[in-house]
């Protein structure tokens, strides 16, 4: 009994992690995203000659 | 005990960005890689050249990409080209459309793995990218590029 009861808790710990980890992935995402957005709202990507990296 | 510990700690850390240091430094000078920002992975490249789909795949097929350790999936209907490498990223070339008479490509890192938060094998997706280039330069001189920071989506 004391066994099946640690493994139900271990498991729901380990769903929870997991779950946090997923919102967090999200919402750094999210702001992320939007970041960039408004990044390249203000600063549209210019157009360069391939060669010039090369130079 | 614990100071001794410490310093270990500290000189493996130098010692392994040190050493990181010395193989871009020596990749750059063999020319298999060049300096680009932090993240550049994160990019999207969108050429403009007068090359086509078929000079691209020739010239794909003509290289040998060793070092990035890919298998190469060509998709003719599609125009496209997807590397997937064992070094936990892939790679896509795929037409975009014609623009003022010249052929639109976009080439981008769909996926890639990470550890603490960076690439595994980051030197290697620097080679791809510049495998690309050289293609597209060695068809067209006159290839331009827009690089387009890409959102993306964390997975686990």
């Amino acid at each position: 009994m004391t066994v099946i009861v640690f493994i139900v808790i271990v498991a729901i710990l380990t769903a929870v992690v997991i779950g946090i980890q997923a919102l967090c992935n999200k919402a750094t995402d999210s702001v992320r995203n939007k970041i960039i957005d408004s990044k390249t709202k203000k600063n549209p990507p210019k157009e360069e000659n391939l060669s010039d990296r090369y130079k | 005990m614990g100071v001794l510990f410490f310093i270990i700690i500290i000189a493996v850390i130098v010692g392994a960005f040190v050493a990181g240091s010395a193989r871009n430094k020596k990749l750059i000078e063999e020319g298999k890689i060049i300096d680009r920002g932090t993240g550049f992975y994160e990019n999207a490249e969108t050429f403009t050249t007068s090359a086509t789909y078929d000079e691209i795949e020739k010239a794909v097929r003509g290289t040998s990409f060793s070092d990035c350790a890919v298998d190469i999936l060509y998709y003719p209907d599609s125009k496209s080209i997807l590397f997937k490498s064992s070094h936990a990223w892939n790679a896509t070339i795929k037409y975009a459309g014609a623009q003022n008479g010249k052929n639109v490509f976009k080439f981008s890192f769909p996926t890639w793995r990470t550890h603490k938060g960076v690439p595994y094998r980051v030197d290697t997706m620097n080679m791809m990218e510049t495998y690309i280039e050289k293609i597209f330069l060695s068809i067209d001189p006159q290839t331009t590029v827009v690089s387009q920071k890409q959102k993306y989506k964390t997975k686990f």
